[in-house]
């Protein structure tokens, strides 16, 4: 390709953004507010062949939200969707309008948290993920309906009393569509000993030989030093203290495509391998969030919370990887973000440095799927080489400080192998728990080292924390 | 070795058949006298104000002419010049027009994926707009000669041919020092190749020529923060944040980030909260904000709701414009759009003169000239 065939196919791309510098200019055809059957008359003059009956396409129906769409197919699809309508490929080419199914609402509570503790009066904020209106959402304290809300937002302040008890509390989403979802949290009893476990050091120890986990060992084959001083093991357990992860997905202008569907559905095959207390969260980030599903234990509710969502944009991977360790901050169980993504930052306002310090003060363990084996050479807009080389290598770094691990591949069939060798990974690492002899909380870093005595074995974990 | 053979047979007696294709021949096929009547009948649909089909004629026309490598539009190359010398003798103010004409040809051949006449295309622009700077004495000819340069730049530069456009530029800024979009266009794309010193004193002429663009200005106190001099960096962009029409939206929102920033490298991070935080409440939806506001209240040990960082992620799925980062990792484009607007104007003002120009040549006798 020569340089002005290249040179042309790089203008090409960027024609979408470009003003044309016309004597004459255009208006693009606006529907908000117009009868829903004028916005389709609209589309059949424009060469879309609809079909639709006056019974599902009524007079009284109006176009609620602007199509943003630039396909005439996928604007009909906005301009169906509030409706309850959807289009189906018809005989000869053309388009059928027809009835939705009812869909599962996603329906998440996001207060109170699981095992927070509760007494006298909680807000109880859900989450309800639906294009469907919603006909009413229900709150339950244990067996007891406590509350009903017909639209949004669904918070509900409910009375729970003083005693110390584990609560449930549930909510259940209808639609005006005959779409359903619920969500349920635990609330826990405060636990007397709660203060000594405030102390308690956990680590999550990966052992390897040859590239193959080593699964058999007992806690006689480890030994822990904290800030170099030997420890003693109070706790000892392999892989089955629950997880909370954040799937933290790139979905930039390069993941466009085939990229974006392999990493979604690794990242279904992560979610479909959890356990019954797991938990985990789904991030789809380009220089902005661009989905972010609640956490849950539901792979089904997760995956609907990504539907629609197309790759474009920069990346800002630091400030999406410092909100992911944020958001699990003073969650339950072992904290692991899953990031996969096919370069480096390129736009962030945070640095790697910051949140490394972040990394630091978090018990989350970083893994990096990444789509490229070696760091591409490049300045952009906001850093130069060097710069960009820093971020890289930072990332790096921060990873290997958190225990996790930093997967390269060489294709995009590597992917869904590569989410579920991270989870037989969790699922087959040591919990090594120990109240440390020293504890200072001078909020100064503390190293941390690991000893198995099996002769060849790696051992994997994080490198030390702040002590605070 | 069996097809091999069957191929040799057929192939090379069927090959003797075919008629010569080569340039010589493509030459000789090239009936010059109709090219520059066609040609003519393409500029004054222009200059009758029917633009698309004018560009539609000149991309049929043009691409009529089988070319496979440059030279071969050379021939297109001299018909064109050759009808539009005969006209300049009018006024050579019509080069404005038959240069938008041209610009627009190149975009369409592009979307074409016709990118040897979409390179021909360009460099005809170019040369129109040298000749109309030549021809148009006084700064008028420099100018407009300067803002066809950097709106044929911009194209570039939107498609990230960088060397191409910074090139474009500077001959841009050369024509006409006071052109704002070649100023800050050609310090951005110097900027996204690292050349920050090279950078500084194009944003400081582009401050000191349009003191109120604030695009400008925020260029400017980034690049004083990459050469190290945070201090008149800040004064900057506190001065940006006092403005009271916070617009464009994204260069404010960047304004209060790179203060902060400026703040998170000294650890004055309570000072940072405070400048987030005015920067929330005064651009409400900005995407990045939330993100930095909460790392800022972790390092300065001020709560922060995990809720509310969670429904700030969300509130970002659904905004529909490009973040602040984003953006000004993109091209300068609101210069760019003035820019463009004002050419259009000047090619509407002489498109009469255009039609009056085609209508008094002869039609057949000085078509065949040239």
């Amino acid at each position: 390709m020569t340089l002005d065939r290249f040179a042309g196919a790089l203008v090409l791309l960027a024609l979408a953004v470009t003003a044309p510098a016309r004597c004459q200019e255009e208006s693009p055809a606006r529907y908000l507010g117009v009868p829903l059957a004028e916005a389709l008359g609209d589309l059949q003059a424009r060469g879309l062949p609809v079909i639709y009956s006056s019974d599902l396409v009524r007079p009284e129906m109006r176009v609620r939200k602007e199509p943003t769409a630039s396909s005439l197919h996928r604007r009909l699809d906005q301009l169906l969707a509030p409706h309850g309508l959807k289009a189906q490929v018809g005989p000869r080419g053309t388009v059928l309008v027809v009835l939705r199914d009812p869909e599962p609402i996603l329906v998440a509570i996001e207060q109170p948290t699981p095992f927070q503790s509760v007494f006298e009066r909680v807000e109880v904020k859900a989450l309800v993920m639906t294009e469907e209106p919603i006909r009413k959402v229900d709150f339950y304290l244990g067996e007891e309906l406590v509350g009903s809300l017909t639209q949004g937002p669904f918070h509900l302040e409910v009375a729970v009393g003083e005693a110390n008890i584990d609560r449930e509390f549930r909510v259940e989403a209808f639609g005006r569509w005959g779409g359903f979802g619920k969500a349920a949290a635990m609330t826990r009893r405060v636990e007397i000993e709660a203060e000594m476990e405030v102390a308690l050091k956990q680590l999550f120890v990966t052992v390897d030989r040859g590239n193959r986990p080593v699964l058999d060992l007992g806690r006689e084959s480890f030994t822990v030093f904290d800030g170099g001083e030997r420890q003693t093991l109070v706790t000892f357990e392999r892989g089955d203290v629950p997880i909370t992860a954040v799937v933290l997905l790139d979905a930039s202008e390069s993941m466009k495509g085939r990229y974006l569907e392999a990493a979604l559905a690794g990242s279904h095959a992560f979610l479909a391998t959890m356990g019954r207390l797991d938990e985990a969260l789904v991030m789809l980030f380009a220089d902005r969030a661009l989905a972010v599903t609640p956490f849950s234990g539901e792979a089904a509710i997760l995956a609907r919370g990504l539907d629609g969502v197309f790759a474009g944009g920069g990346t800002a991977l630091n400030d999406h990887l410092y909100a992911s360790l944020r958001l699990l901050d003073r969650t339950q169980g072992r904290r692991v973000v899953v990031l996969l993504s096919d370069g480096a930052d390129v736009l962030s306002v945070l640095r790697m440095r910051d949140v490394l310090w972040k990394v630091r003060r978090s018990d989350a363990l970083i893994y990096w799927i990444r789509l490229q084996e070696k760091m591409q050479e490049f300045s952009s807009a906001w850093r130069d080489f060097r710069g960009n080389r820093a971020e890289w290598q930072g990332l790096e770094r921060a990873v290997k400080e958190s225990g996790g691990e930093v997967r390269s591949l060489d294709e995009i069939g590597q992917i869904r192998p590569a989410f579920e060798e991270i989870m037989a990974e969790l699922r087959g690492q040591y919990v090594l728990g120990y109240y440390p002899t020293r504890p200072r909380s001078d909020g100064a870093w503390r190293p941390v080292k690991v000893v198995v005595d099996q002769p060849g074995a790696k051992v994997r974990f994080r490198a030390g924390y702040i002590d605070r | 070795m069996r097809a091999l053979r069957i191929a040799l047979a057929v192939g090379l007696p069927l090959a003797l058949l075919i008629p010569e294709d080569g340039a010589e021949a493509r030459r000789r096929r090239f009936d010059k006298r109709a090219f520059k009547l066609e040609y003519r009948g393409a500029l004054d649909r222009f200059a009758r104000g029917q633009a698309e089909g004018a560009l539609r004629r000149l991309v049929e026309l043009e691409s009529s002419v089988a070319a496979e490598a440059e030279s071969d539009l050379d021939p297109l190359w001299k018909a064109k010049l050759s009808v539009i010398r005969d006209l300049l003798g009018s006024s050579p103010e019509l080069l404005v027009p038959v240069s938008q004409l041209h610009e627009q040809a190149y975009l369409a051949y592009l979307e074409r994926g016709a990118y040897l006449l979409a390179g021909h295309s360009r460099a005809l622009t170019m040369e129109l707009a040298e000749l109309y700077s030549e021809r148009v004495p006084g700064s008028r000819g420099d100018r407009v000669a300067s803002e066809v340069m950097t709106s044929m730049a911009g194209h570039l530069h939107a498609a990230f041919v960088h060397s191409r456009a910074a090139a474009l530029y500077r001959r841009a800024v050369e024509l006409d020092p006071s052109n704002g979009a070649a100023l800050l266009g050609l310090a951005a794309v110097l900027e996204r190749q690292g050349e920050y010193e090279r950078a500084l004193p194009l944003l400081r002429n582009m401050v000191k020529i349009a003191p109120g663009d604030a695009e400008g200005r925020l260029r400017l106190a980034v690049q004083l923060i990459r050469v190290g001099d945070p201090e008149e960096a800040e004064r900057v962009l506190s001065a940006l944040i006092d403005e009271k029409i916070k617009e464009p939206r994204w260069v404010f929102s960047l304004a209060y980030q790179e203060l902060a920033r400026l703040l998170i490298d000294r650890e004055e991070f309570d000072r940072a909260v405070e400048v987030i935080d005015a920067a929330t409440r005064a651009l409400r939806g900005d995407p990045t904000l939330p993100i930095l506001l909460t790392y800022l209240s972790d390092r300065a040990r001020r709560p922060s709701g995990k809720a509310e960082l969670t429904s700030a992620l969300r509130e970002a799925g659904r905004a529909e414009a490009d973040s602040p980062r984003y953006r000004y990792s993109q091209m300068p484009r609101q210069a760019l759009q003035q820019l463009r607007a004002s050419l259009r104007g000047e090619c509407a003002a002489q498109l009469p003169l255009l039609a009056e120009a085609l209508s008094e040549e002869p039609a057949l006798a000085s078509a065949g000239g040239g």
